[in-house]
């Protein structure tokens, strides 16, 4: 049997290592300084100077692409990472002990589920005050239903398992049931979760920072760039283009990866 | 008269129902519970090195028994004594009874690792002697479950079972799920430890031909309860019950 190309991998890796060169670069090296203002070059279009132009306080668009994207990730990448840890303890005792602990969170976190993430992460935001970590811990909180929910079925399911009484057979401790025996057997629904989680954490980081809740300037982040830009749209397009051109292949790229790897 | 390993005195346990209304799996309102009665006062002693059978149509409570003994059901009132060491059990599925998530050589070190005190080159040496005790050669330990067969598989799992040296180990329709031939292999590879370290086996069955050949004592339940127990020849010869006498000749058993 042939086994088909999984492009959906093959292109997911390529738009996601691009993007993860295009911001490592960024973190040590930027054509120009991503806050210095140059007011000769405000608004000025693509030029070889500036391949992406410069902004309306003529700083370089392309150095704070760089920088603004590498925040998004990190951003991103935290929010994810609060959510995951968060999410893998509770789903794993809801799920593994069932009962009164699992009635009273899973309640506690349908209440949550209620709302929408991004309105959640504004409810921690006006309690925590912006910037950008604060960012990182109110989308983490927001992004905790979605995965404890996930990993808590997965593990209603796997404690079933004859495995499991076997492992209990010869004595197993519950920790380590839950965590050395059913665990691993969870990570392939959770990575594609993450994947999802993730964009949708890259999605919401924009969304607040461009709604000014989020990253603060001088700061750049992709969301914030585009938030900036509006105003600008026609003077000069480039100034929305290019950051909102990165966002879409960075969520792109991690769509196809989430996607190749559940066939993988 | 040796020591019993298993002894059962008044066994009854319970069922939860739940009751309420369901979508899918999401349950709605508040569940009511009703308790079913599963086992009723079940009584029985196995001796050391003895080959218990257990047979009873499906249903009628012989895997609840099974859990009941080895404490997996906390309903319960009655008292299960077991003599030496955790007791043991081989699942009807050998596809759910081993974690997909590890290599064999691991699967079969966790009892040792979980027992404790043993190094780890000692370890790998003992998860090599009991592949080959079971019957399997030494590069199993580096495959997954999921790339051997149901009857590899099985040998894997007896193999975890007895790491532990039990006294008592309880075969669930070990076999039931396997075709006749592997049937066989397994079956003598319970017998062999059976004979060198005088273990107990509670055979949980609904093959009577199988238990006739295997067992020292057979138990025949029924809604629950234990309705007759004996050698094989008394019950196959000079059943009882009329309920025996229905079971074998389901099986294709005649008493002339």
């Amino acid at each position: 049997m042939k086994k088909e190309k999984n492009w959906n991998l093959i292109i997911g890796c390529v738009l996601t290592g691009m993007t993860i060169i295009f911001v490592l670069v960024g973190f040590f090296y930027t054509p120009y300084d991503p806050e210095t203002m140059d007011v000769t070059a405000k608004l000025a279009g693509v030029s070889a100077a500036h391949p992406m132009g410069c902004d309306n306080f003529g700083r370089d668009i392309l150095s704070r692409v760089m920088k603004g994207s590498g925040t998004t990730l990190v951003v991103a990448a935290g929010t994810v990472a609060i959510g995951t840890m968060a999410g893998i303890l509770i789903g794993a005792f809801t799920g593994y002990y069932g009962g009164v602990l699992d009635e009273v969170l899973m309640r506690i976190i349908d209440a949550l589920f209620a709302f929408p993430s991004i309105l959640l992460a504004l409810v921690f935001i006006s309690l925590l005050g912006p910037g950008k970590y604060n960012v990182i811990v109110a989308l983490g909180i927001a992004f905790i239903p979605s995965f404890s929910r996930i990993v808590r079925s997965q593990f209603l399911y796997q404690r079933n398992m004859d495995y499991v009484s076997s492992a209990k057979l010869q004595g197993a401790s519950d920790i380590r049931i839950m965590f050395v025996h059913i665990l691993p057997n969870t990570l392939s629904v959770l990575r594609s979760s993450v994947m999802i989680g993730f964009n949708n954490a890259v999605l919401a980081e924009a969304g607040m920072s461009y709604l000014g809740i989020g990253v603060q300037p001088p700061d750049a982040s992709l969301g914030r760039m585009l938030s900036e830009a509006q105003s600008y749209l026609f003077a000069a397009p480039g100034f929305a283009l290019f950051p909102g051109f990165v966002i879409i292949v960075m969520v792109l790229g991690f769509s196809l990866l989430a996607e190749g790897m559940k066939d993988a | 008269m040796k020591e019993p390993v298993l002894t059962v005195r008044n066994l009854n346990s319970w069922y939860e129902e739940k009751q309420g209304f369901a979508f899918g799996k999401q349950r709605f309102t508040e569940t009511k519970l009703t308790k079913r009665q599963v086992l009723h006062e079940v009584s029985f002693e196995m001796a050391e090195g003895e080959i218990v059978g257990l047979v009873g149509e499906s249903g009628c409570g012989k895997s609840t028994l099974a859990k009941t003994i080895l404490g997996m059901v906390k309903d319960k009132d009655g008292a299960v004594h077991i003599a030496s060491g955790r007791p043991q059990m081989v699942f009807q599925d050998p596809y759910s009874s081993l974690n997909p998530a590890y290599k064999i050589g691991w699967i079969l070190e966790e009892p040792l690792r979980l027992k404790g005190g043993y190094t780890k080159s000692r370890r790998q040496e003992k998860v090599m002697e009991m592949l080959a005790r079971v019957g399997l050669s030494p590069e199993i330990a580096e495959r997954y479950p999921r790339q051997l067969s149901g009857g590899q598989r099985q040998r894997v799992c007896i193999g975890v079972a007895l790491m532990q040296q039990p006294g008592l180990l309880i075969a669930d329709e070990a076999v039931s799920a396997l075709d006749v031939t592997i049937q066989k292999q397994i079956i003598d590879l319970l017998l062999k430890p059976h004979e060198e370290m005088s273990l107990a086996i509670l055979f949980i069955s609904h093959d009577l031909r199988v238990v006739y050949r295997i067992c020292d004592k057979v138990l025949i339940m029924k809604e629950g309860r234990i309705i007759e127990s004996g050698t094989p020849q008394e019950i196959y010869f000079q059943p009882k019950e009329e309920y025996t006498r229905t079971l074998l000749e389901a099986a294709g058993i005649h008493i002339k």
